[in-house]
């Protein structure tokens, strides 16, 4: 019933910024994700980190988590409102 | 960018976090707003980077979640201020160095001269040296120009000099005055450039005043430049074949018109038999000053706040010594600074006693010594005969040496002069 609840506040929620148009990441709390290649990956509205290996990491998000996928993987840097991975990404994978 | 010079000025530390789910650590750092950077997975945990104002809270919750934190390795601005202050003699040591290595440099180590030929360089050094440019001279207090200009002032045969310096080495190049030459111009005479008797005469321009066997002095005129030219009426009677018919007024008229006289300049070799003197004297009793062989040294470090002998003896040890000074010295702003090395030699007065014949012998040796020095001569030009001038009864023997020779004597001297 609440997860019903929390799918409609979104759908409207994405209604009325497709309506407005506003930017989805600050309005919906949606992470920014810019990949430059393959081997610079930065995430902004991300909720922290579930797990950090050199081949896998997990970025934890408002809505599920981010895998990333690769070979030796990073953290360059991080902070509360961005993370910035370098390596060699192979793949990206969004987990709800 | 900025972030970068931060982290350097406030320290960075390389931190080993070990334990279970190290992640959980890094999200509570995050969230207490500690930038991490360099993240990596190691064997038995993983590494990152922190500033070194968050390691004593990184301490806290990493052991409230039973973690480890080892400090791997220190890095930024206060890393290398604490190593400073740990060396600081050897940056102390470091900065003389260059200090010294600066002053060093200041100056003038070597001089090299370009240019000369008939002036000697030792002659150029010693000029340059009494305008206060010299090997140890203290670059500031050089002015080049001003040097330059003492250089051609002092030394009429150079017409041009000029200073470069580069680094300790200098470089003096100059361009000798090609000098007018000596010769004579014009019309002028031959004179006698010392006395003589007259030998043989070769005239080749203008009029001998003497002949063979005549004695002549110093500066007299041999061969005149002046040439009188014959009068007509003279030539006539000269050669005794005179016209009779000549009147008595054409001869008054020769006598109103005296030609000019003809100048050359007079040219020829004359040579004369000529003697040259000396002389020289021994004492039958005489003293002689011997080395002893004793030496005795002693080395002294010039400050310019004074001198410290280092080792040696400070004066002369001998009664009758010669002394030579050996010095390694520059010349600074502020004095001397250097070293002097200071040698004494033991010298012994000895009483020498010569015979009559030894003391003759000496005599004539240092009179024709004495002959080939005032002519500047290599060797006599011919037999030397000497006469002794002192009594058999004086304690000195005197010896005169004459020289005779027979050489050319002409020497040009101009017109005007006479």
């Amino acid at each position: 019933m609440a997860e019903n609840r929390k799918k409609e506040r979104e759908a409207f929620g994405k209604v009325m910024t497709d309506w407005f148009e506003l930017p989805g990441d600050l309005v919906l709390d949606l992470p920014k994700i810019t990949l430059i290649g393959r081997q610079e990956l930065s995430i902004e509205n991300h909720r922290g980190i579930i797990e950090c290996s050199t081949n896998r990491m997990r970025v934890n998000l408002a809505r599920g988590y981010l895998e990333i996928q690769g070979k030796d993987l990073e953290i360059r840097s991080l902070c509360s409102e961005e993370i910035q991975f370098i390596g060699r990404i192979d793949q990206l994978l969004f987990f709800e | 960018m900025s972030n970068r010079i931060a982290d350097q000025m406030g320290g960075m530390i390389l931190i080993e976090i070990s334990g279970a789910k190290p992640e959980k650590l890094i999200n509570l750092l995050m969230s207490r707003g500690v930038l991490i950077q360099d993240v990596r997975q190691k064997e038995n945990g993983i590494i990152l980077k922190i500033r070194s104002s968050a390691l004593a809270s990184t301490r806290a919750i990493a052991e409230e979640q039973g973690l480890d934190v080892k400090i791997l390795n220190r890095m930024g601005v206060p890393v290398v201020r604490k190593k400073l202050k740990r060396r600081i003699g050897l940056w102390g040591g470091a900065l003389v160095v260059i200090l010294l290595l600066y002053l060093a440099t200041s100056f003038i180590w070597f001089i090299d001269i370009e240019g000369n030929e008939k002036i000697s360089r030792e002659e150029i050094l010693q000029t340059a040296r009494s305008c206060g440019f010299y090997v140890g001279a203290f670059q500031p207090n050089i002015n080049r120009l001003e040097v330059e200009g003492d250089l051609l002032r002092l030394m009429p045969e150079l017409a041009y000099a000029e200073i470069k310096i580069s680094g300790v080495k200098a470089n003096i190049k100059v361009v000798e005055r090609v000098m007018a030459s000596d010769d004579v111009q014009g019309p002028c005479d031959i004179v006698a450039r010392c006395d003589g008797v007259i030998e043989e005469i070769l005239l080749q321009e203008g009029q001998a005043l003497v002949q063979k066997g005549d004695a002549v002095t110093q500066g007299q005129v041999l061969i005149s430049g002046e040439i009188l030219p014959i009068i007509q009426g003279e030539e006539n009677e000269e050669n005794e074949t005179g016209d009779a018919s000549l009147s008595d007024s054409e001869d008054q008229e020769t006598e109103d018109i005296l030609p000019e006289p003809i100048w050359v300049r007079a040219r020829g070799v004359v040579k004369a038999r000529v003697w040259y003197e000396s002389y020289g004297e021994c004492p039958l009793l005489q003293e002689e000053r011997n080395k002893s062989g004793q030496e005795e040294s002693s080395i002294q470090l010039c400050l310019p706040w004074g001198n410290w002998v280092l080792s040696g003896k400070e004066e002369n040890p001998y009664a009758d010594g010669v002394e030579e000074i050996q010095e390694y010295v520059f010349h600074t702003p502020w004095g001397e600074l250097g070293w002097k090395k200071r040698t004494w030699q033991e010298e012994m007065v000895t009483q020498v006693e010569y015979s009559r014949a030894e003391a003759l012998e000496i005599a004539k040796k240092r009179a024709r010594e004495a002959l080939l020095e005032k002519q500047g001569w290599t060797e006599l030009p011919g037999d030397v005969q000497y006469r002794t001038i002192s009594q058999a009864s004086d304690v000195v023997v005197r010896v005169q040496a004459v020289i005779e020779c027979v050489e050319d004597i002409a020497q040009a001297q101009q017109i005007e002069e006479r």
